[in-house]
C-alpha cells in the first residue's frame, strides 16, 4: 500500500485510479466498469469532437476501453490513467483518419463541389451570434470549423480547451515538447479565428 | 516587449499561466497596441465560443454494447515465467508442445526397426579347437561325408560346387566328381 501511495504521489494520479489499474489486472470487472462510468464522457466527448459522428465516436470509445481490457498489463504507470486513455482514444482517431483517406478521395471543404460550384456559403448574418450561442446551430458551426483545423492542432486546442488539460499532460499524451504544443494551441485559436470570424466580429 | 514576443506568450496569456512579471509586461503592450490587443481579445473570444459547445454524451446503449464487445474479447495470458509452473503445468506445456511429438517419433522408428529386423536364437557356444584337435574326429568326419556323398550324390552341395567350379577350370583338372578334388573345402 505504501508502494501505492508513493506512486499515486509520482504521477499525480487520483488514488483510486491507480487502485482500480490494479484491480483491473487482476480482473475484477467491478473496477472496470468503474473506469468506464469515469472515463466514458470525457473520452466521447474528446473522439466525437474529433470526428464529428456520433457514431464513429461511439465506436471509438467501446475501441478506447477494449484496448485498455486487453492491454491493462502493458500499463506502467508512468502517466496517469486519465493520460493513457486520452492517448489511445488520441492514436484510435488518427488510424481512423488514415483509413478514411485511403477508402475515399479526399476534397477540400474550402472548394465549391458538384451543382452547388461557383458559389460560397457565406454565414447568415441575420442570425447574430448571441442567438446563436445557446443552441444546435452554431454548435454545428464551431464543430464545423473545427473539422478544419489539421488533426494535430484539432486535438490540441480540443484537449486543452474543452477538456481542460494542462500543457503537460497533453504534451504526454501527444509526445512532443511542451514548446510544440504552445505553438499548435496559438496556430489552432488562429485558423479557428478565421474559420468563425463572421460570429467573432459581429 | 515588440509585437512579436507578445504573440508568442499570448497564448499562455489567455490561459493565465504566464509569471506575474511577464504577464505584465504583456499587460503593458497590449494597453499600447490595437493590433495585438484585438489578437487577444479575439483569442479569448475563440475560447468562450468553444465553452459553449454542449457536451456529448455516448447513447444509453454505450454500455450494454461495450460488454458484448468485451465477450467476444479475451484477454491475452500474461506468459508465466517457467520456474513458477507447478509439476503438472511443467509436463503438460513442455511435453505437450515440444517433446511428445519428439518421443512419438522415436517409438514409432523402434517398433519399426524392431519388426523389420527379427531377433536370431541365440547360439550354442561350442568350443571347436577341442573337436578340430582330436584326428581321429576329423578322420571319422571325413568318412562320414565320403558316405553320405556317395550314397546321395546329388545331396552333396560341396560336390555341386565342386562341379560348378570345375566347370571353368581346365580339361584335364577333371577328376571323380564325387571325389575331394580339394581339402580347402571341408
Amino acid at each position: 500500500m505504501e508502494y501505492v501511495l508513493r506512486r499515486a504521489q509520482a504521477i499525480r494520479m487520483p488514488l483510486t485510479d491507480l487502485l482500480l489499474v490494479e484491480r483491473c489486472r487482476a480482473n475484477d470487472d467491478a473496477a472496470f466498469s468503474e473506469v468506464v462510468a469515469r472515463y466514458k464522457v470525457k473520452i466521447y466527448n474528446y473522439v466525437y469532437r474529433m470526428t464529428g459522428s456520433a457514431d464513429d465516436a461511439e465506436d471509438l470509445t467501446q475501441e478506447v476501453f477494449i484496448r485498455m481490457y486487453t492491454s491493462i498489463d502493458s500499463f506502467r504507470g508512468q502517466s496517469s490513467l486519465n493520460t493513457w486513455l486520452f492517448r489511445i482514444a488520441g492514436n484510435l482517431c488518427i488510424d481512423r483518419f488514415r483509413r478514411a483517406k485511403h477508402r475515399t478521395p479526399a476534397y477540400s471543404l474550402d472548394e465549391p463541389v458538384g451543382d452547388d460550384a461557383g458559389t460560397q456559403e457565406v454565414a447568415d448574418e441575420t442570425y447574430a451570434p448571441h442567438r446563436l450561442l445557446q443552441n444546435a446551430e452554431m454548435a454545428e458551426q464551431i464543430q464545423a470549423a473545427l473539422a478544419k483545423l489539421p488533426e494535430k492542432l484539432r486535438a490540441t486546442l480540443l484537449l486543452h480547451d474543452i477538456e481542460g488539460l494542462p500543457y503537460e499532460e497533453i504534451a504526454q499524451i501527444a509526445g512532443c515538447p511542451l514548446g510544440t504544443v504552445k505553438s499548435r494551441l496559438f496556430n489552432a485559436r488562429m485558423q479557428l479565428r478565421q474559420h468563425l470570424s463572421g460570429y467573432l466580429n459581429s | 516587449m515588440n509585437c512579436n514576443r507578445v504573440h508568442s506568450l499570448l497564448t499562455e496569456f489567455a490561459d493565465d499561466t504566464l509569471d506575474a512579471g511577464t504577464a505584465w509586461q504583456v499587460q503593458t503592450h497590449l494597453a499600447g497596441c490595437d493590433a495585438c490587443r484585438t489578437l487577444h481579445r479575439e483569442m479569448v473570444s475563440v475560447k468562450q465560443l468553444l465553452h459553449t459547445l454542449p457536451s456529448a454524451a455516448p447513447s444509453a446503449g454505450f454500455d450494454a454494447a461495450l460488454a458484448q464487445r468485451l465477450a467476444l474479447t479475451r484477454r491475452p495470458a500474461a506468459p508465466a515465467p517457467a520456474f513458477r509452473l507447478s509439476r503438472p503445468a511443467f509436463r503438460t506445456t513442455l511435453t505437450a508442445r515440444r517433446l511428445r511429438p519428439a518421443l512419438a517419433l522415436s517409438l514409432l522408428l523402434a517398433a519399426g526397426a524392431a519388426a523389420f529386423f527379427p531377433g536370431h536364437a541365440p547360439k550354442t557356444a561350442v568350443p571347436p579347437a577341442a573337436h578340430a584337435a582330436d584326428p581321429a574326429f576329423v578322420a571319422d568326419c571325413v568318412a562320414q561325408h565320403h558316405r553320405d556323398a556317395a550314397a546321395e550324390p546329388l545331396a552333396d552341395m560341396s560336390a555341386q560346387t565342386l562341379a560348378g567350379n570345375l566347370d571353368s577350370a581346365p580339361a584335364d583338372a577333371s577328376a571323380d566328381p564325387n571325389a575331394p578334388a580339394d581339402s580347402s573345402l571341408l
